[in-house]
């Protein structure tokens, strides 16, 4: 269905977390590609291809962000604020994934047009079903206009 | 008292003048009318009765001269002479008698005579009508020779009858010879009886009256003799004589010549209105008289008549005028009454009244009047009271003593005095009073002191309570920690607020203001604290106008401090201000606010932070399960380096958490050390790393004292340091600089590399808890935080200075609580 590969961004300070993520993904064979990056700057400068992200090659314009809120340097909701509020990047669904189950930063989040919210699980299990179900949710199910 | 002017009384003069008037008027009037009636009726009856008298003179003189006529008739009669001498010669022709008979008769017919005699010269009888009469008297006889020797017939007067006593007239007619008429052959006598036809005929009276007669009088020597018979007086006929002189008689004065109306006495002796005059050819006078009284009948009628017209006239206007008078008085009495009633009430009120009032003699000081309440209060009864003089219940004043106090309302210069004095019941106690002493007119130049006196036992105490209060109130107001100023609101000519007036202020508010306690009295708020317009006009003017009592908490930015400010407003208009200095409860809220933000914060983030790599463990757990089931080594090394990280990380933080909420918390006690031996310490510490790294650390050389938690401001640049050196990048000849400086007013330290450097971006947020800058660093977030919170209960603010990435770093810091006071152990 999609000429190109369909890239997801995951933005993920925690290493493991990603980790977990990436393992997750690698279970479905569509042809996709999970770009991780480690905070909010890199996310943006990603997004912008800018900075250590200037390859247009190497930084194709993702399909999903999967977006943590706590980060260093520029906070995840900041993030957020800044996709939704450039025409060019609203369109893209944005996925809060984070372990915070404030209510603060869901009311913020979906201030600021998140997609979806989702909280890490602590249980195994969980994490893995939310992840395969998210996946097929986005990646199966969902349709894009691209 | 209000001043009734007493209803005047007045006489009706005018209306009595009025009166007096009108019935002059009336009175003037009827006169006049009764006296031109008077001249009317007068003029009528002088003009009825002369023309009776006229009438009744010429009638008497007719029937006179008839009787005359008669005897002339007959005595010249040829014929009668030869008849009575026929009669007469020898012894008489039967035949001349019976004719001389038959004429005589005739005439006796006429009944104007009531005798008729026919007598010789001798005397001797011939013949007589009628024919048994008696002998002629001696008396006729005489009167027949008179008559013969005159030759004419003789009218004989009024006389009386020897026969009969009554009284007659007689004509006396001579019979001449028929031959010789010089000789007289006899005599006719003619006898008149008055009564018969004569007092009948001049009786008889034109009009109906009652008293109204005709006198026929005339002069016998020296009086005045009544010829006929009166109708008052029984056979007056020759027997009523009155002497001439009697000016007042209408007979007399008839007699005496008078002719025309008079007015005089009648035989009677009453009043009379007579016309007299004589009668022609006769000595007769006659007199028409009528009583007065009857004349005047008519008139007195009309007098009465119009007396009683007059007086019903004037009994009109009397009734009217006393009616009216009466109305005057009943309504005047009616408006005494009413002020009666007024005055009584007064009185009643001033008889009644609470206070004391007193009526004295200002020159004596006797009392003369006192009311209840003086009675009540003093304990006297009234007359005791009337008995005794002012002073007597004032122990504390003389009679001097007193009338010196009355000395200046005597002489005028005052009205009122209110003095306050003592009174002395009988019974000896005493109590304070207020005495209101007035000196009084009651007319004729009279004075009498008025005095109002009112118990001032009860006012005493309301004034000791209020004292008291005032005291207690004014103690508060001088010794209450908040500042409290009394103000006056300033309206403009619209009624807006437009500035206040400080009436009042206490210590404190100078104080906390630190305005000059004098110079704030009466001073517009305006120009107090030279704001336009003044500080919170708005919310004062609001409480001043509205009274709902009002309290802010502000910044007030010239004191740069925080009040709480309570507005009440004791009177419309005014308004109070309660200042507290909230300063300090300001500063803690705010720090406590901070503190619970950051607390929040601190949870969130450890609950966050702590179930990052707590989910990291879980499920790597998992997949390590699954690895090992699939024999995974490869995998399963890598699952458990991820889970060896994630324990790592949580015991890391947890130390650094433990640490974080130890400052402050747990303070060391406060030690003496300087700069150059926290920085020594610091140094030694990290030691290790800077020799690894290679960095060169250089240090100020000041000797600066300082006095604080000494392992927490150690730990200050021990950290400061670590991260220089993590942050160092890879910076070939990595520097630290810790130096000293003065900024202002403060010392402030920094810590200087020239390493990574932050991104200006990122100055606000590396102090914050569990910021990091980059990911991948090791370290939890917290070692600037906890810096910070060394630095804050220092007193001190720290900040971070750097050009941006690669331009290196320096953090600035303060410490003032440490160099405040050196000499001082906290």
């Amino acid at each position: 269905m999609m000429g190109e590969a369909f890239v997801i961004l995951l933005v993920e300070d925690e290493p493991a977390h990603a980790e977990i993520v990436r393992r997750n993904f690698e279970g479905f064979r569509l042809a996709n590609r999970l770009i991780h990056v480690p905070d909010g700057q890199a996310a943006l400068d990603y997004l912008y291809q800018q900075g250590d992200y200037s390859d247009p090659e190497a930084c194709p314009r993702p399909g999903l962000i999967l977006l943590d809120l706590r980060l260093p340097r520029v906070d995840g909701l900041e993030v957020l604020k800044a996709i939704k509020q450039d025409p060019a990047l609203a369109p893209i669904p944005v996925v809060i994934l984070t372990t915070s189950a404030a209510e603060a930063d869901m009311a913020k989040a979906y201030e600021f047009h998140a997609n979806s919210y989702l909280v890490k699980p602590v249980d195994f299990p969980q994490f893995v079903s939310l992840m395969d179900t998210c996946g097929y949710y986005w990646l199966a199910w969902n349709k894009y206009p691209y | 008292m209000a001043e009734q002017p007493a209803p005047e009384w007045r006489k009706p003069i005018g209306l009595l003048v009025l009166a007096g008037f009108l019935m002059l008027a009336i009175v003037g009037a009827s006169a006049d009318y009764l006296r031109r009636q008077y001249r009317d009726e007068q003029t009528k009856i002088h003009a009825q009765l002369s023309s009776i008298g006229e009438l009744k003179a010429r009638q008497i003189a007719q029937w006179r001269q008839e009787r005359l006529a008669d005897a002339w008739a007959l005595g010249r009669n040829q014929a009668f002479a030869a008849l009575f001498q026929r009669a007469q010669v020898g012894k008489g022709e039967p035949e001349a008698r019976a004719l001389l008979q038959s004429w005589l008769e005739s005439i006796w017919h006429q009944r104007v005579y009531d005798r008729i005699r026919l007598l010789d010269l001798d005397g001797k009888e011939l013949l007589c009508i009628p024919s048994d009469l008696p002998k002629t008297s001696a008396g006729v006889l005489r009167g027949f020779r008179t008559a013969i020797a005159l030759g004419r017939p003789l009218f004989q007067d009024f006389y009386r009858s020897e026969e009969d006593q009554r009284v007659y007239l007689s004509i006396r007619i001579p019979v001449p010879d028929p031959r010789d008429p010089q000789r007289m052959i006899g005599i006719a006598a003619l006898r008149i009886d008055p009564s018969l036809e004569f007092y009948p005929f001049i009786s008889r009276w034109p009009t109906s009256a009652r008293t109204a007669e005709t006198l026929l009088v005339k002069q016998d020597g020296q009086e005045v003799v009544y010829l006929n018979q009166l109708k008052f007086q029984a056979d007056a006929a020759l027997s009523l004589r009155f002497p001439l002189e009697r000016k007042d008689l209408p007979a007399a004065m008839a007699v005496r010549g008078q002719v025309g109306v008079v007015e005089g006495r009648d035989y009677r002796g009453n009043q009379a209105l007579a016309d007299v005059r004589p009668i022609p050819d006769s000595p007769w006078f006659l007199v028409s008289r009528m009583d007065k009284d009857e004349a005047y009948e008519p008139f007195r009628q009309q007098v009465l008549h119009t007396i009683l017209l007059s007086a019903l006239l004037m009994l009109c206007i009397g009734v009217t005028i006393a009616g009216f008078w009466r109305h005057q008085r009943s309504r005047y009495f009616q408006a005494r009454y009413a002020q009666e009633q007024e005055l009584a009430w007064l009185r009643q009120a001033i008889a009644r009244s609470l206070s004391e009032i007193c009526v004295f003699d200002p020159d004596t000081l006797r009392i003369l009047f006192a009311n209840d309440g003086a009675v009540r209060n003093l304990g006297y009864t009234r007359e005791e009271l009337l008995a005794m003089t002012m002073t007597d219940v004032k122990p504390t004043q003389s009679p001097a003593s007193f009338k010196a106090l009355l000395a200046p309302l005597a002489a005028g210069g005052r009205e009122t005095l209110a003095v306050e004095l003592t009174h002395r019941r009988k019974d000896g106690t005493e109590y304070p009073v207020e005495t209101r002493l007035q000196l009084v007119d009651r007319g004729q130049g009279l004075r009498v002191g008025l005095a109002i006196i009112n118990d001032l036992t009860e006012h005493h105490k309301i004034l000791d309570t209020l004292q008291f209060s005032e005291r207690k109130f004014r103690t508060l107001f001088e010794n209450l920690a908040e500042g409290v100023a009394l103000h006056q609101l300033v309206l403009d000519e619209i009624g807006s607020p437009l500035d206040y007036l400080v009436l009042d202020v206490n210590p404190a508010y100078r104080r906390h203001t630190g305005l000059d306690l004098d110079a704030t009295q009466n001073r517009l708020g305006s120009q107090l604290y030279g704001l336009e317009p003044p500080p919170y006009l708005d919310e004062f003017a609001r409480v001043a106008q509205g009274g709902q009592p009002y309290a802010f908490e502000t910044y007030y930015p010239p004191l740069a401090r925080y009040f709480r400010i309570s507005v009440i407003s004791p009177r419309p208009g005014q308004f109070a201000t309660v200042f507290e200095d909230i300063t300090e409860r300001k500063t803690r809220e705010e720090e406590l606010r901070q503190k619970n933000a950051e607390m929040e914060r601190f949870t969130y983030l450890v609950s966050h932070d702590l179930k990052s790599p707590l989910v990291t463990v879980k499920t790597f757990l998992g997949y390590l399960e699954e690895d090992l089931a699939k024999q995974e080594t490869e995998r399963v090394k890598k699952d458990l380096l991820y889970m060896h990280g994630a324990t790592e990380k949580m015991s890391r933080l947890l130390g650094d958490l433990l640490e974080v909420s130890r400052i402050g918390r747990v303070v060391n006690p406060p030690a003496r050390t300087s700069f150059q031996a926290l920085a020594k310490e610091a140094l030694e510490a990290v030691a290790g790393s800077l020799t690894l790294r290679g960095v060169e650390v250089t240090v100020d050389e000041v000797e600066l004292p300082l006095l604080g938690d000494r392992p927490r401001l150690v730990e200050i640049w021990q950290n400061l340091l670590e991260n220089a050196v993590k942050y160092m990048g890879d910076q070939p000849s990595p520097r630290i600089h810790l130096g000293v400086e003065r900024a202002g007013e403060h010392t402030q330290f920094f810590v200087r590399d020239n390493g990574l450097g932050i991104d200006p971006r990122y100055h606000g947020k590396v102090f914050g808890l569990f910021e990091k800058l980059d990911a991948r660093t090791e370290g939890t977030g917290l070692g600037l935080a906890l810096i910070k919170r060394i630095v804050e209960v220092h007193g001190g603010t720290i900040r971070v200075e750097s050009e941006g990435a690669g331009q290196g770093s320096c953090f600035l810091f303060t410490l003032p609580k440490a160099i405040a006071a050196p000499g001082e152990a906290r």
